[in-house]
């Protein structure tokens, strides 16, 4: 692949001071993420993928590493640029209840980051709130309703607009359908995909629940302790995980046509990630990190 | 005994814990309803029962109610009786509540806090149910917390046992939770969303726990789940509930892979499995089954069936009457005018 990518992290690290020492959220990660491109982030709680998410949004800042955007690196850039490159970056959270203003008419919220973005009339504004709401599959009537008089499923469409609306290239989203239910998160992710179609936008896509990742994303990284420990493309990392971290996550999802008996619990036994590694190629695509 | 014969498992053994006709109506100012709308089930020892459904199906009052913790007002039990191994739950005083809750039948929750005493170490929390309804000795009861501390995947109990709830995660909290309830080796265990806030790996350790319990306890589980992939792995027998109603009842086999009921097909077809499937770059992904709609509030549970208006297979019947949970093979039941036939 020869075209710049969309967002490339060298080797980005953030780490939190903590009472016992240094917390390394993260600890080492490079990526690409290519236009259109969905890149799926599982691992479990204390990995390091919602860091990684936050840092690639904006809402935190590496402490070594570089974060670059088309081309562009973040931090050697003036304030002002920055701000018009994040733009092109946009969130979703996992809970839309807590990430909606609860006084704030649910149209204006949508239509927040165009009004900030300046040129456009707010009669042109309304009109493409209007356009937004019919894309997520609301009423434009609703838009100036408050987000209390709408189901969780309503309102994480509210945030896929309000994220939407400023036509961004990539979209971080962070566990976006873990609080819906079953029927309502296949809505939802059929929106997602919905919207890529139509945009060819990028998602960065971080969820526990690795079938969801795996039906929406084109590569998947696996990440623990701070580190990516495989990465590959769907098929690759699904059908044939190499790393015995990633192999032990995929052999615990429940599925259709086990059963499990009570017994022996057999434990991941994964040991903790050394500073020397080296990365193990399997395909042009997949690759492991294997300790030396 | 409306339906309950057509979800017993095996008639002829005694079982457990008998749930029939129970109806739940919760009080609010304006938009009152029942969240529990007639619902009948047995619970047989050595067998985990999944109570499978969406929120606001009624599957969480239905289990709050069988333990007698529902939140009274705004919800009270307006109808149905409650037998656990013959004793009338709903005639119990709180002296005798008390000695049934924790040996006779134990309460897994999905938010740890509900039932871990903030002002108490987990040692002496542990200890406490082991002492009072197992009538151990110290250097016994410490052990034997230990080791269900051990069990569920807690590598250093010792100082665990020495903590309080504040110091512990999330993850941590669930886990002695469950080994608290667990060290009981309750003859009937009430796990609501057990393993919902849990890592994957530490899900796999919970499940296999409650499959012990059944297997080499011959305990009776209520697991109560929105994950069909949890049921398919863990569980004998499948209530899917809708809006208040057990909609369908089967074993788990009968229930995945032939269900009757639209709405058990449609949560079925909306269930992601991890299917290594090729997805190359400049492709996007198919769409999936959905249900449309979300499940009715409970002011505004339409007559007749309450699932009709997101059902594709409605008819003019479905609007005007609710369906009977009928039999429609062995152990199979279902409440449906218009059901899936093999």
């Amino acid at each position: 692949m020869t075209e710049t990518p969309l967002v490339a992290l060298h080797d980005v690290q953030r780490h939190f001071p903590g009472p016992g020492g240094v917390v390394r959220a993260v600890n080492g990660v490079s990526l690409t993420i290519g236009r259109g491109q969905t890149v799926g982030v599982v691992g479990e709680s204390g990995s390091g993928k919602s860091t990684l998410g936050r840092i690639i949004v904006g809402l935190d800042d590496p402490t070594a590493g570089r974060v670059v955007m088309a081309g562009h690196d973040l931090a050697a850039m003036p304030a002002r640029a920055r701000r018009t490159l994040r733009r092109d970056v946009q969130m979703v959270f996992q809970d839309p209840y807590s990430s909606l203003n609860p006084r704030m008419t649910v149209g204006r919220q949508v239509g927040e980051s165009l009004l900030v973005q300046g040129g456009l009339t707010r009669a042109q504004i309304a009109e493409r709130v209007a356009g937004l709401f019919d894309q997520v599959g609301l009423r434009p009537a609703q838009m100036a309703s408050y987000p209390h008089e709408f189901s969780g499923g309503q309102r994480q469409r509210i945030a896929i607009a309000r994220a939407v609306a400023p036509r961004p290239h990539l979209i971080v989203a962070d566990e976006p359908v873990s609080a819906l239910d079953v029927s309502v998160q296949a809505q939802i992710l059929n929106l997602l995909v919905d919207i890529q179609r139509k945009s060819a936008l990028s998602y960065l896509f971080i969820a526990h629940d690795i079938a969801v990742v795996a039906h929406v994303s084109h590569v998947i990284l696996v990440m623990h302790r701070g580190v990516v420990v495989e990465y590959g493309q769907t098929h690759e990392v699904m059908g044939d995980a190499q790393h015995p971290y990633s192999q032990a996550l995929l052999a615990a999802v429940p599925r259709f046509g086990r059963r499990r008996r009570g017994g022996a619990v057999p434990e991941p036994r994964v040991a903790a990630p050394r500073e020397r590694f080296e990365w193990c190629v399997r395909s042009p695509t997949h690759a492991y990190r294997v300790e030396i | 005994m409306t339906g309950t014969a057509s979800t017993d498992a095996a008639p002829g053994r005694a079982p457990f814990l008998t749930v029939d006709d129970l109806e739940v109506r919760i009080e609010a100012g304006g938009g009152g309803g029942l969240a529990v709308a007639g619902v009948s089930f047995a619970l047989y020892p050595g067998e985990i029962l999944a109570l499978v459904g969406e929120s606001g199906c009624g599957k969480s009052m239905t289990a709050l109610a069988v333990m007698r913790l529902l939140p009274s007002p705004p919800a009270r039990i307006t109808r149905g009786t409650i037998r656990i191994e013959g004793t009338d739950v709903l005639g119990l005083g709180r002296r005798d509540l008390e000695d049934l809750r924790g040996r006779r039948i134990g309460m897994i929750f999905q938010e740890p806090m509900t039932s871990l005493n903030p002002v108490l170490s987990i040692g002496r929390q542990m200890s406490e149910g082991l002492r009072r309804h197992l009538r151990l000795g110290r250097a016994a009861v410490l052990a034997r917390a230990e080791a269900a501390l051990h069990d569920v995947g807690i590598v250093d109990p010792r100082r665990v046992m020495q903590q309080f709830p504040h110091q512990l995660s999330g993850g941590m909290r669930q886990r002695v939770m469950i080994a608290a309830a667990l060290s009981l080796e309750p003859g009937v265990l009430i796990a609501d969303e057990p393993t919902t806030a849990l890592d994957v790996t530490v899900q796999a350790q919970v499940l296999d726990l409650l499959a012990g319990l059944r297997d080499q306890h011959g305990s009776g589980v209520l697991l109560i789940t929105h994950d069909l992939g949890v049921v398919a792995e863990t569980a004998d027998r499948v209530a899917v509930m809708y809006a208040g109603h057990i909609v369908e009842a089967a074993p788990v086999a009968v229930a995945l892979q032939a269900p009757a009921h639209p709405y058990t097909q449609g949560l079925i077809a909306c269930h992601l499995e991890v299917t290594p499937t090729a997805r190359p770059v400049g492709t996007v992904p198919p769409l999936l089954e959905t249900i449309p709609g979300v499940v009715p509030p409970l002011h505004a549970r339409p007559d007749g069936c309450p699932f009709r208006d997101r059902c594709r297979r409605a008819i003019d019947r479905c609007a005007q009457e609710m369906p009977p949970l009928a039999s429609v093979g062995s152990n199979h039941a279902v409440a449906c005018w218009k059901p899936f036939h093999d």
